[in-house]
């Protein structure tokens, strides 16, 4: 499922990234978070994962491909 | 874009370090991978991702099974208008003077574990919720580890409720904790009061810009913003041993955030302005 744009939301993968006006990437509410996933054995296998997973969804716009929501 | 645009391979060891270098006006999404500390953190801009999405999107990337989160349906039309005027008047409750004091310009962040066999039987014994039992839990920690002049909190309780973009899903039920009722049934008694004003909440301060609700929720200054997160029990080859959230600019003084990892785990980790607040040694109760 994707998700409709917003009328007011400009594509994500402008130089200018905005929505109702206001570039997000400078709100100080915007400021990102961080979530930490922590591994006991060795990562590496879950770094080639994470790079094919990448590429793969590359294909595809990454913010509409939404289709976790029913 | 390319690969190096989202992803990155690093030495460093410090998540922190991490994300001070992390450039916001340059990246809203970005994964690092740290092959000397065996961790991968994803560093996202709340103002275009919510937690649930984001979680998706990093359970996707890292090859995990995703998890499918049920949001709560909206009450239908003309309810809501009564639902948002309950809820305004209600929420003069929320605007009492803070007994906390926001004095950490970077938060303190502490990590503890729950036993989620443990939450579970608490849950089933008392009748309540799973969400309400380990807020429970981990208010009695934090009221243990404040002054005794601290008698009662403005807790936040995220919720995750259905939107129509991709924005925004989320709303909050507001309660008060008193030091002396934090029991897991004093806590589903006061959300079960106050279950209505999810609804009213999200009247009041909906907006397609999640920044805009984060800023109305500031203005009631919450003590604490709890989320409990859904999870599988799914670690994988790479053995994950935890998934951690981090909070840098929460409107809260203490932003909480548990995810289950494992079969029994159920880590909670806090994002704490307030000085001086040592939470006992993550173990497991």
């Amino acid at each position: 499922m994707e998700y409709i744009l917003e009328q007011f939301e400009t594509p994500i993968t402008n130089d200018v990234f905005q929505l109702y006006g206001e570039d997000l990437r400078c709100l100080d509410s915007g400021k990102p978070m961080l979530t930490a996933f922590h591994y006991d054995a060795d990562i590496n296998y879950t770094i080639e994962l994470c790079k094919k997973n990448i590429n793969k969804k590359f294909a595809v716009p990454l913010i509409r491909n939404c289709d976790h929501i029913p | 874009m390319k690969l190096g645009d989202i992803f990155e391979v690093t030495d460093e060891t410090d998540i922190h370090k991490i994300f001070n270098a992390f450039d916001r006006r340059k990246y809203l999404y970005r994964i690092y991978a740290s092959t000397k500390s065996q961790f991968v953190c994803i560093i996202w801009s709340h103002a275009i991702l919510d937690g649930i999405t984001a979680q998706y999107g990093s359970y996707i990337m890292l090859g995990k099974n995703v998890v499918t989160n049920i949001p709560i349906e909206h009450p239908p039309s003309f309810i809501r208008g009564f639902y948002a005027v309950d809820t305004f008047f209600k929420l003069s409750e929320f605007l009492c003077n803070s007994q906390l004091q926001k004095n950490l310009d970077v938060p303190d962040f502490q990590t503890m574990c729950l036993s989620i066999n443990e939450i579970k039987r608490v849950s089933k014994q008392n009748k309540v919720s799973f969400p309400a039992t380990a807020c429970a839990m981990y208010l009695s920690r934090i009221f243990d580890a404040l002054p005794e002049s601290v008698s009662f909190l403005k807790v936040f309780i995220s919720v995750y409720i259905k939107n129509s973009n991709r924005f925004n899903n989320y709303s909050i039920i507001p309660i008060i904790v008193q030091r002396c009722k934090c029991s897991p049934l004093d806590i589903n008694t006061s959300i079960s009061k106050n279950k209505t004003m999810l609804f009213g909440f999200y009247e009041l301060f909906r907006t397609s810009l999640l920044t805009n609700v984060k800023s109305q929720i500031d203005t009631l200054k919450p003590d604490v913003i709890f989320a409990s997160m859904k999870n599988n029990d799914e670690i994988g080859d790479a053995k994950l041993n935890r998934i951690l959230v981090y909070n840098y600019t929460s409107s809260a003084k203490i932003y909480a955030c548990g995810i289950q990892t494992g079969a029994d785990n159920f880590y909670i980790n806090s994002s704490i302005r307030v000085a001086n607040v040592s939470l006992s040694t993550p173990l497991k109760i």
